[in-house]
C-alpha cells in the first residue's frame, strides 16, 4: 500500500469513526506526518459531523480544461514576451539619437501584432474560466490549472530573467541610466502582475 | 479583487505598449509608405540594369538619355510605379551614372542606402556602375 494510501485510509477510518478534522489533523501531526500530506488529505473531506463522512469533489483532469488553461497561461506568456521587448524598444527609440531603421520598425510591428491578438483573447479567456469556477463550485480546484500554472510561471520566470540579464549587460556596455531605469520599472510591474496572476491562479490548487 | 486587479494590469500594460508602439513605430498609413518606397527601390535597380543593357547596346558606352531600345524592352522601368512619374537619369562619369526618384520618406533611404540628397527634399538619387 502507497505512503498516501495508508494516510487516506486512515483519514477516512477516522472520520468514519466520529473524530473531527482537529483531533485527526492534531493525531497525524504526532505521529510525524508532514503538515501538507495532512491538510491535503483533510482537505478530501467536508468538515461536518454528518455521518458517513461527506468526500469533496476531487480536481477532474479534462482535455477542455487543458485547452483553455494552455491557452490562458500560454497568451499571458507571449503578451510578457512581446510586451517587454516592444517597450524596450520603444524606450531605445526614444533616447536614441537617430531615427528608427525599417527593419526595427517591421519587428515593433510584429510585437505591436501579437499584444493586438494576444491581450483580448487573455482577457476573455480569464474572464470566461473566472465565471465557469464561480458557477460550478467542482471547477475551483484543479490539478492542471496547478501544473500548467506553474509551467507558465517557469517560462515566465525564463523570460524575465533573461531581460534582466540583458539590462545589466547593456548598463555593462556603458548604456544610458534612465531608459535602464524605465525598462526595469516596466519589467518589475510586469513581472509582479504575471507572477502574480499565475501565483492568484495556482494558489487555490495548491491544497488541492 | 486581485483576482481582477493582476489581468487588469497586463491588460493596461500591453494597451501602452501597443500605444507607444504604435507612436514610434508608426501606423499602418506609414508602413503603406514603406512598402511604396520598397518597390520604388526595386524598380531603381531594374532600371539600372535597363541604362546597362542600353549601354551595352551602344558599345559599352552611357547612353545621353534613356531611349527605348528593340534589344531592352523594360523602358516603363524608368518610371515610378505608383506616379508614373520619369526617374531622373544623369551620366556622372564613363562608366558612373545616377537615377533619382521621389520616395515618400526620403529620410529612410538615406539612412538605409549610400544614397545622395538632392535639392528637392523628397528627391533621393542612387548612384550606380557600368559594371557593378
Amino acid at each position: 500500500m502507497r505512503h498516501s494510501d495508508q494516510l487516506a485510509e486512515f483519514t477516512r477510518d477516522a472520520l468514519k469513526a466520529g473524530h473531527s478534522h482537529a483531533d485527526i489533523q492534531q493525531a497525524l501531526r504526532d505521529a510525524g506526518w508532514d503538515e501538507q500530506e495532512i491538510r491535503q488529505t483533510l482537505a478530501a473531506w467536508v468538515d461536518s459531523p454528518f455521518s458517513p463522512p461527506i468526500p469533496r469533489p476531487r480536481p477532474q483532469i479534462s482535455p477542455r480544461e487543458a485547452f483553455f488553461y494552455l491557452l490562458l497561461f500560454g497568451t499571458l506568456w507571449w503578451i510578457v514576451l512581446h510586451g517587454t521587448v516592444l517597450m524596450a524598444d520603444t524606450i531605445d527609440a526614444a533616447f536614441a539619437d537617430e531615427a528608427l531603421r525599417l527593419r526595427q520598425r517591421n519587428q515593433m510591428r510584429t510585437n505591436i501584432a501579437s499584444l493586438i491578438v494576444a491581450t483580448p483573447v487573455f482577457i476573455w479567456l480569464h474572464l470566461h474560466l473566472s465565471r465557469n469556477a464561480t458557477t460550478t463550485p467542482g471547477k475551483q480546484r484543479s490539478t492542471v490549472r496547478k501544473w500548467l500554472g506553474y509551467l507558465a510561471m517557469l517560462l515566465i520566470t525564463g523570460l524575465l530573467l533573461i531581460a534582466l540579464a540583458a539590462l545589466v549587460r547593456q548598463v555593462l556596455q556603458g548604456g544610458e541610466y534612465i531608459p535602464g531605469a524605465i525598462k526595469i520599472t516596466f519589467l518589475a510591474i510586469i513581472a509582479t502582475a504575471s507572477i502574480g496572476y499565475i501565483r492568484a491562479q495556482i494558489g487555490r490548487d495548491d491544497n488541492a | 479583487m486581485r483576482n481582477s486587479l493582476m489581468p487588469a494590469i497586463i491588460g493596461g500594460l500591453s494597451i501602452a505598449a501597443i500605444i507607444s508602439g504604435l507612436i514610434t513605430a508608426g501606423g499602418p498609413a506609414r508602413g503603406r509608405a514603406e512598402a511604396r518606397d520598397d518597390a520604388r527601390v526595386s524598380q531603381l535597380y531594374k532600371a539600372a540594369s535597363h541604362i546597362r543593357c542600353l549601354a551595352k547596346q551602344n558599345e559599352n558606352q552611357l547612353p545621353e538619355t534613356a531611349t527605348p531600345h528593340i534589344e531592352c524592352p523594360d523602358h516603363e522601368r524608368l518610371a515610378d510605379p505608383f506616379s508614373g512619374e520619369a526617374f531622373e537619369y544623369s551620366v556622372n562619369g564613363p562608366n558612373d551614372f545616377r537615377i533619382c526618384a521621389t520616395f515618400d520618406l526620403p529620410e529612410d533611404q538615406t539612412r538605409s542606402y549610400s544614397v545622395r540628397k538632392e535639392h528637392d527634399p523628397t528627391s533621393v538619387c542612387f548612384d550606380y556602375q557600368l559594371d557593378p
